[in-house]
Parts: C-alpha cells; structure tokens; sequence
C-alpha cells in the first residue's frame, strides 16, 4: 500500500496479496512486521468502527450541502443529475454475515476509491466553488477521515489477516472537464457514498465490536 | 610581508600585491595562505586542531615559512607548544579543549624583523549538540465545530548556544506529515491538520550543527487528548415546579466524533458557593437537563462544562454563566415575633410593640404582600379577636394587662405562611435559663445556656450595644427549644454587648437572664486620668474616674498604679477595677512623686497621662502639737511674769519709773547758789505752763566739779563770743535768720545720724542726779524724760562713764533732746531741721535749751547761762557747722583727747556731734 496523496487518484490496479498464516511456524510477517507496528495497537479496531460511524453520521449533510452548493439545477435535480448508475463505484457485497476479512478487504477498497474521489471532488470544488467554506471544510475532514480510515484497515488486514496489499480500482478523473460535469461526478459519487457508507456501517458495527 | 624588503622587493612587492588584487581566481585580493577547516562549529570541551596552508607562491617570493607562523586568539598568541609545523608550508596548531578558544582564529607570519602579518583568520563557534527533548505532550483544542488544532508543549533541554531547529513531527504507519516549525520560541507548537481516530506518532527532533536529537515518541489518538469548546447557547426556563429549573444547550462536537459527559454547577445569584449537578446524572451525552431541588422564588446562574464521554482528555472551560428565577410558593414558615413591652405610662396598660423579621427569602418563597396579625386575650376569652393587616415588620398596641396570643401570618401570591404563635404573659414567672455565657467564634459570638428544667418552646435572644452615649437599641432572634446555643452574627469587635435570653414556654415565659460579652476585646484606647483628692506628709488619695464603655474596649480587669519619685524605682500597685479612689501609704514627706494609671483588658493595657504630687512637709497636727505647747508655755511665762511684776510692782516702779519730783516746785532756790539762773528758766516756765516739764531733771552739780571747766574748756567759748562779735554782720544769712527763729539748732553733722534717728523716736531720756536732793543723802537717780531724741552712743558711753566712775564724780548737768535728728539732716536747711523738731517737741520741749556735751568736755550750768546771753552768736556758728565742716563723730570717739587738735575755729569744741547748743 502506498500513500495516495488526496486529489492525486492513480489508476493503478493494486495486488491483492494474502499470506496464509502458517500453523507451527513463526510468522515471518506477523503484525510486528506490519508497517508502523508500533502504533497498530489494539484500538485500532474501535477506532475503525469510530470512523466508519462518522462518516455515515455526516455522509449526509455532506451530500446535502455539495447539492446546495451546486446550485440549480443539482438542489432540485438531485435525483435525476446525481443518479450514480452510470459511474464506477467499488462493489460493496458484503454482508454481516461475510467474514471478517472479506469485509475489510471490501471496506480497504471502498475507502481507497471514496479517499480518492473526495479529493478530486475537492480539488473541484475548490475551483467551483471556492466560497463555499463549510463545503469544503466538511470534504477536506471527510477525506481526512477516509485517509485515516485506510491506516487503521491497513493495520488491521496487515495485522489480523498478514494482508499488506489490496488491489483497489479508481474512478475516472474529472480531470479536464466540465464544471457540470465536475459538479455531476461528484454529485453522482457523493449520493452513492451516502448510500455505501450506511451499508457500511451496518455491515461493520457487528464485525468491530468489541468481543 | 613585503616591509623590510629593499627598494627592489619594494617594488616587486607592489607588483605582487596588485597580481594577488587582480588575479581572477583569488578575487580581489588572494591570501598567501588559509586555515583548515574553515569556520568549524566545535563542541564546547572538545579538542581541535586548525592547519595554516601556505600558498606555495608566497614561500617562493616572500621567504615565508611554516616554522613563521603563529597562531592568535584574538589577539592573544596562543602558545607556541601548542603548534606543529608539519612541512614547511603546514603549520598545526591544537586546542585540548575548544573552551579555550575564540573568535577569530587567525594564521600569522613572523616576518623579516620581527614584524607580524595576517596570513588568514576563521571563525570559530563553540557549542553543544542538542539535548533530547523532554516531558512532550499535547492537547487538541477544539476552534470551531469542525475544527481542532494540537498543541505540543516540550522542554527543549540545555541552551547550546548555537542556533538549533526544533520541528514537531508526527505520522501514521505509512505517512509523515508535515513538519510544525514552532515560530519564535523552541518550546511549543501547533498542529492544524489532524485527524482523530488515528494513532499518530507524535515526536520532536532539535537539530544543529553539532548533531540531532529526537524526543521519546508519544502516541496518541488525538481524539484522546481533546478538550472541547464547552456547551454553547445555555438558556434556563423555570419549570412548572417551583423548585425545578430546565437547562438547555448545544454541543460544540457532533456525537458520532465525540460522546460527551458534563458538570453543570449552579449557585444563587448573590451568593459564591456553586453547588454541583451530581456528575453521574449528566454521564452522557445531552443537550438538556432539568435542575430539581431548588428553592422557589429564587434566581440561580448555571454554568457547563463538558468533555469526553470516557473521561479521557480535558474538560472544556466552564460556559458562560446564564440564570434563571424558580417560580413562587408560598412561605415556608412564619416570621420570627418578639414583644417589647412598655409600662413606663402605667403598670396597668402596656404599649406593647409587636417586632418581627421578614422572612429570608428562601423562607418567603415570593413576594410579602403583608402580615395579619391576631390578638387574642387569654385573660378573657369572651373578648373579641382582633385581627390587623400590616405591611411592614413592626406593629404597636395598647393593651390592658394581661395575657394576650399574638398570631402573624405572612401571606405571598400563593399563600399563606405557617403562623407563628407569642405568647405575652402577665407577667414573666417562669424559670430563667442558667448558666449563661458568651464565646467568640472568628465573627460570631457564641451565646449559650443551660435550658431550664421545664420544657421550652424556644428562646428569645435579646442583645444590644452598649454605649454611654446612647440608648441600647436592641437585636433579637429565636432559636428553637432543643439548641441550648446561638451564633450572633452582626457583632462588632471591640464593642461590648448586653445579651439577655428568655425562654418560652408553652404557658408563660421566663425571666431573662443577661450577660456582658465582646466579641473581640483590645486594649483600652485611653488610659485613666488619675489626680490626687487629698495629699498628705505619707499618704496621698488618688481618685479617677471609670472609663467609658467605648473607651474600654474590652472588660477591664484590673486598674493599675505606677508611682515614683524623681529618682526612685516605680512602684506598682495594682486596683480593683470597680474602686475609683486609692490611698497611696508610705510615701516620704515633701518629696514629688510622679503617679500614672494604666487599665488593663485581656488584650493588653493603656497608660493614662502623667500626674504629680508633692507631699506635704508636715504631717497632720504636727503644726499644731509644736505650736500649741510653745504658746502655752509662752502664756504661762507671761503670766508668771505678769504676777511676778504685780507682785513687785512698788519695786519695780521705784526702780524703772520713780517719782520725779517737779522742779518747778523745787525749793532749790532757795539754797542753790545759781539762783538767778534758776530765776532765768522760772521766767521760761511764765511762758509755758507748769507741767510741761516734767520730763527735765535738774541735776546738781557739786561745787568741787567746777574744776573740770579748765580754762581750756572756756576758750572756745571766748572764741565764740569772738566770733559772734566780728561775724555778727554775717548772721543774718539763711542760716542767721531762719535759724535763730529755730528753737533748736543741729551744731553736728553726722553719718551717724541714721542709726541714732532710728532708735531714738521713742526713747526717754533720764538725767543721774547725783547729789542728794535737798538734805537727802545724794542718791544716783534717773529722771524720765519724755524727749523721743534717739540716744547716742556717746550718750550712752557718758552715762556709763557717769555711773561707773560715780567715784570721780565729775558731775555733768544737761538736757537732752532729739540729738540725732539734724544728723540725718545735715544737708537740709536749717529751716526744715528747725520746723522737724519742732513738730517732734511742739508743746513740750519749746522754749528749752539743749545742750549736748562732749564726753571728753564738760559744760557747765553757768555755760549754758552764758550762752542763753549770747543766742545770736551761737547761731551764727551753728550755721557754719551745717555747711561741711562738722567733726566726725568717728574722730572724735577714735582720739578721745584730740579735742584740742581741732581747728579752733570750729565751735564749739565742747559739742558732740550730735548734739544741741543750748538756745
């Protein structure tokens, strides 16, 4: 894993690699040989749980304030301009029934692409709407909060499944194109963002509580 | 370099130096030499060694060596044991330690002649390597609703004295975050990007030249180390209850970043103390909270504060105080009622003031809108209740005597308080409260009692400041039955309180029992001022008076008296402070003595001014017990004397005041050979009358006595009448004149006049006859004389000389009168001297010769005969006399015989000074 700077988003499709514990043998990479041991300690998963809930706490008057911001025909269009069907959005088909490591190998992925798009949305808003402090200061903390997010997974797929690299897939740069449909990207992405991160939290709350 | 050189290397020289100023890769100017290394930074106490390098140029053209150069500090050579010259362009030189050293470190050439030159010179700074930071720690604060900041504190360690960078740094496992480089200070900095819920590895690294440290991690989630903004926009709304109050407010931080528990402390408007909502009711997140247990009608300030659920971070500062007023109820008790009863009209009929105290509000619970008060009459039930609305604390009736129930009521807009029940008895027969005393308790004063035996209801406190200026305005409060002790508040130090406790019962009251207490006692602020009332020869009574009750600031316990004398120790005697006279005893007699009076409290004693005293000489009836006796035994001797005298009497009359026998019926005439000088003074006594000289003796003289007047005697006389003849033209002067109207003439004049005057007024004269009267034996008798002429000494030594040489019997016969009285007036004239005696013998003595006769010489009668016939001649002479020219009597007495050396103009010779020439 590799640090993605926010609105840098490479199109890179990551390894996933899995290394099986093996049983009777010291691991060779074991959660001492994680990245930062040190400070993937046992709060890590509590904190995981913490972030997840924020973000779904405010996921919504996120999207809320991005369409206000945007102004019309987004505040009255929503549903129609911010339909997500057509763009890319990680699968998010886990289930509290799913393991415990598909579904932090499902959140990895979703965090990763949501870090990456959050920063492109910025980095956008930041020219379309450069105004709009409470947007941008509500995106700048949510990208922080998914950059901090994909730590502590990092440090929980590194520590408890010895999975140090996931293959994450990104979406189309709004890079060189219109502010609509800059604005629409990140509407589209924002409404499907609300909608993931509920599921999220739901499908997490049973996986990182406390046992 | 270049000095020393001829006028030859003079030039090549110059021309050197321009080559160095102008070569292209040594710039301006190019040194023949530099030092190695180049301005190092050394750790303080360390060792270090510098190179000189000279340029080889300069060794080929200046003859400079290595073994040239010498090393300065400054200016000061360093030690040549300190260099080494390693070739001959190499110099070295060695520090052991850089403490020692100094900037510049400059490379010298000793040239030709001794003549030092910079070669080169470097900087040199000395100090430490960074310490490793300590104690880091960091709280994250909260800005604004989505904003947090971290702030790091750390110590930085020793001062290296050298410029050292402190960066914050922190990360997560796979990232590093910017630096935070503090501004200004070395101590501290903030972090504005962070993000919770992330452990971040939180460090400080100190660089400078001399190394790098880094401190002990921390790491921590910032979420842990947050302190929030405290709760915003607190409002308080009163409740339906009159004892609830509902707080609302909004938190800073969303729930889902941070859970929240909060303290919610709340006080009375007024008051200091805040009370505190129990910290397990407000254990969770919320944004309201219902206050119970308040008082009704009460204003409260409330204040929250706020932090992590889990208790792990920092509380937020408290919010800013908001308040809310509970709605009203009704009061919760009745007021307080005492009586004051005054008889003074009538024992028959009271004026009975009706006191109470407004209820305190937590006891109103509202506004007092008024009191109702009720009178029943216990004496006679029949009699109808009387019932009264007052609005304020205090109520006055007159009533009979007897025994009333007065009932108050305080009534709000909600309701009426309890009532509160006095009973006013007849009279106050119950049994007091015992044992009553004070004790202060830092602003309070403690009363306490020992109750009766009977049951009480309550107690009455009465109690009320005590001054000699003005009346005792009197404090009261109730305390229940069951306390046996009260705190007065309101009690000022120093000031002297009366407290009276009465107990009341259910049927009656007791009689009041009263108590002196103070607060607070001090020294008196004046001492007494002490004065005597009566003093004596041992005793002295002192007296003062009682200071006043603002005077004494505390119980005066003791008075006392310091006395001394001037140069005695002090004697000290210490008073009964109820006795405002004492007697100081053994004192010694007429000796000062300074007393002074001090009166003393518990807490110290004031001296009253100086007062002083001599006590008497004398003791009591010492006086009279001398003085007494001595008159006594004074009047008894009188007395005795006075009967001795009586006694004697016939004795003593012959011998102080015989019989004088007239000589105007003197027979002498008839046998005296002298008869018509006899004849001469009787033709004298047809002009006065007969009795007027009872005072002149007639002395006789005996025939052989004549002898005494030699011829010598006689000649001055002969002069006399000389002189009388040739000067008798110059009589009729001042002196001529008035003086011959004079029946006396001063022939003297004399200092001795004075004395003589002065004991002369009064005396009398008595002349010695000698020989016997008629046929009587001749006897030594005085003859009194009524003359005041004081006597002379010359007088009195030739009555001494007559008495004592009686034998002799040189018989003299004269008159003698006012002899001194021209002495004191010798420079007056004749005229006045005439008229003073003559007032002084106007009547008696006019119209007498007076005759004053030397001791040394005699006159005879017959002289004085002869004289009577030449009356003007004489005057005329005694005229010259009061000019100056008068024998001194000191001349005469001294030289008894140097009569005959007088001038024997000087008349006459035979005339004491003093003395009278018969006129």
């Amino acid at each position: 894993m590799k640090f993605v700077p926010a609105g840098v988003v490479p199109f890179v499709a990551l390894l996933l690699l899995q290394r099986r514990p093996v049983a009777g043998r010291a691991l060779l990479l074991s959660g001492s040989g994680c990245p930062g041991h040190g400070l993937c300690r046992s709060n890590v998963q509590e904190q995981t749980r913490r972030q997840v809930a924020l973000l779904n706490a405010t996921a919504q008057e996120l999207f809320s304030l991005y369409l206000k911001c945007q102004g019309e025909p987004f505040s009255s269009e929503s549903d129609k301009l911010c339909n997500p069907a057509g763009i890319f959005f990680p699968a998010f088909r886990v289930n509290r029934t799913s393991e415990r490591k598909e579904v932090m190998v499902a959140m990895y992925k979703l965090f990763a692409f949501l870090n990456a798009s959050l920063g492109n949305i910025t980095r956008d808003q930041e020219e379309l709407n450069p105004m709009a402090k409470e947007l941008l200061e509500r995106l700048h903390n949510t990208t922080k909060t998914t950059r901090g997010l994909i730590s502590n997974l990092t440090c929980l797929l590194c520590k408890n499944y010895n999975i140090f690299q996931v293959d994450v897939r990104y979406g189309d740069s709004s890079k060189g194109k219109s502010a609509f449909k800059k604005k629409q990207q990140g509407c589209q992405v924002l409404r499907k963002y609300v909608q993931v991160i509920g599921l999220a939290a739901r499908v997490l709350l049973p996986h990182l509580s406390p046992s | 370099m270049c000095s020393m050189f001829s006028r030859w290397n003079w030039v090549a020289c110059g021309f050197y130096l321009v080559l160095n100023i102008c070569s292209p890769d040594g710039g301006l100017v190019q040194s023949c030499g530099h030092i190695i290394p180049e301005s190092p930074v050394l750790a303080l106490g360390s060792n270090f060694t510098a190179l000189c390098i000279l340029n080889e140029s300069c060794l080929d053209f200046g003859n400079i060596y290595a073994s040239q150069i010498i090393w300065k500090i400054k200016n000061k050579l360093v030690p040549k044991e300190q260099y080494r010259e390693i070739n001959r362009t190499v110099s070295s030189v060695t520090f052991n330690d850089t403490s020692s050293l100094a900037t510049p470190l400059t490379c010298n050439i000793l040239a030709d002649g001794q003549i030092e030159q910079n070669i080169y010179g470097i900087t040199v700074t000395v100090g430490l390597a960074p310490e490793k930071p300590k104690n880091l720690s960091c709280i994250v604060h909260q800005e604004s609703v989505l904003t947090y900041v971290m702030n790091c504190t750390w110590n930085p360690g020793r001062h290296t004295f050298l410029d050292t960078q402190f960066r914050l740094r922190h990360s997560w496992p796979e990232e590093i975050f910017p630096d935070c480089i503090p501004k200004d200070v070395n101590n501290s900095c903030t972090i504005t990007d962070i993000q919770f819920f992330v452990n971040t590895e939180i460090w400080v690294e100190a660089t400078n030249a001399l190394g790098k440290a880094e401190s002990d991690p921390l790491v921590v989630d910032p979420i842990d180390i947050v302190k929030p903004l405290s709760p915003q926009n607190v409002s308080v709304s009163s409740g339906v209850l009159p004892t609830v109050l509902q707080l609302c407010w909004v938190n800073w931080i969303s729930d889902a970043v941070m859970m929240l528990k909060f303290n919610i402390r709340y006080r009375i408007v007024g008051e200091t103390n805040w009370m505190e909502v129990p910290s397990e009711d407000t254990a969770s997140t919320r944004t309201s909270f219902i206050v119970q247990g308040l008082r009704p009608y009460t204003e409260y300030a409330f204040s929250i504060r706020c932090m992590k659920e889990d208790g792990v971070g920092y509380w937020s500062d408290w919010s800013e105080e908001k308040t809310g007023m509970t709605t009203e109820a009704q009061p919760s008790k009745g007021p307080p009622i005492w009586r004051i009863i005054d008889t003074s009209h009538s024992p028959a009929f009271w004026t009975v003031h009706l006191l109470w105290k407004a209820l305190k509000p937590f006891e109103a619970n509202g506004v007092i809108l008024q009191y109702e008060v009720t009178i029943r009459d216990k004496s006679s039930p029949s009699s109808p209740v009387k019932k009264y609305n007052v609005t304020s604390t205090n109520h006055t009736l007159q009533l009979r005597e007897g025994t009333y129930e007065v009932t108050l009521v305080a009534r709000n807009s909600v309701g009426s308080s309890p009532p509160s029940v006095l009973l006013i008895p007849a009279s106050n027969s119950k049994a007091p409260v015992k044992n009553l005393r004070t004790l202060p308790k830092h602003d309070k004063l403690w009363v306490g009692w020992t109750a009766p035996n009977s049951y009480v209801l309550k107690y009455v406190i009465e109690w009320c400041l005590v001054s000699s200026s003005s009346d005792c305005i009197i404090e009261w409060q109730i305390a229940l039955g069951g306390v046996q002790g009260v705190d007065l508040k309101g009690i000022k130090p120093f000031k002297c309180y009366l407290i009276t406790v009465y107990p009341l019962y259910a049927d009656g009251q007791g009689s009041g029992q009263s108590v002196k207490a103070y607060l607070k006692q001090d020294r008196p602020s004046k001492g007494p001022t002490v004065q005597t009332k009566k003093v004596g020869k041992a005793e002295a009574v002192l007296t003062w008076n009682h200071l006043t009750v603002e005077e004494q600031n505390g119980f005066i316990r003791n008075y006392t008296i310091l006395y001394k004398t001037i140069d005695g120790n002090e004697t000290v005697v210490t008073v009964d402070p109820s006795k405002t006279e004492y007697t100081l005893s053994s004192l010694t007699s007429d000796t000062l003595y300074t007393v002074r009076m001090m009166a003393s409290t518990d807490n110290g004693s004031r001296t009253g001014p100086d007062f002083t005293f001599t006590t008497q000489k004398f003791g009591k009836g010492e006086i009279e017990a001398i003085v007494v006796p001595v008159c006594l035994a004074f009047l008894l001797i009188v007395l005795l004397g006075v009967l001795f005298c009586f006694n004697k009497r016939d004795l003593i009359k012959k011998h102080i005041w015989p019989i004088v026998p007239d000589p105007s019926k003197s027979n002498i005439a008839q046998w005296s050979p002298q008869v018509p000088a006899k004849h001469n003074f009787s033709s004298k006594d047809q002009t006065y009358p007969e009795g007027s000289f009872t005072d002149v003796s007639v002395v006789e003289i005996e025939a052989d006595d004549k002898k005494s007047f030699s011829e010598q005697d006689l000649k001055p006389f002969d002069l006399l009448k000389k002189e009388k003849s040739t000067s008798e033209g110059h009589s009729s002067g001042i002196g001529g004149s008035s003086c011959m109207s004079s029946p006396r003439q001063s022939v003297s004049d004399s200092d001795e006049g004075d004395t003589t005057q002065n004991t002369s007024s009064t005396v009398q004269y008595s002349t010695v006859v000698l020989n016997g009267y008629r046929d009587q034996t001749p006897v030594q008798v005085f003859s009194r004389s009524e003359s005041t002429q004081p006597l002379l000494d010359s007088e009195e030594r030739s009555e001494d000389h007559a008495g004592g040489a009686d034998s002799t019997a040189q018989r003299q016969q004269y008159f003698r009168q006012n002899g001194g009285q021209d002495e004191t007036n010798t420079d007056r004239p004749c005229f006045e001297r005439t008229k003073q005696i003559t007032h002084a013998n106007e009547g008696d003595l006019v119209g007498f010769v007076q005759l004053q006769i030397s001791g040394q010489s005699s006159q005879p009668l017959g002289l004085g005969m002869e004289k009577n016939t030449q009356e003007a001649a004489v005057s005329n002479v005694l005229q010259t006399c009061t000019e100056g020219q008068t024998v001194r009597p000191e001349t005469v007495e001294e030289n008894p015989l140097s009569v005959d050396e007088m001038p024997k103009s000087y008349l006459p010779q035979t005339v004491r000074q003093g003395g009278y020439m018969p006129q």
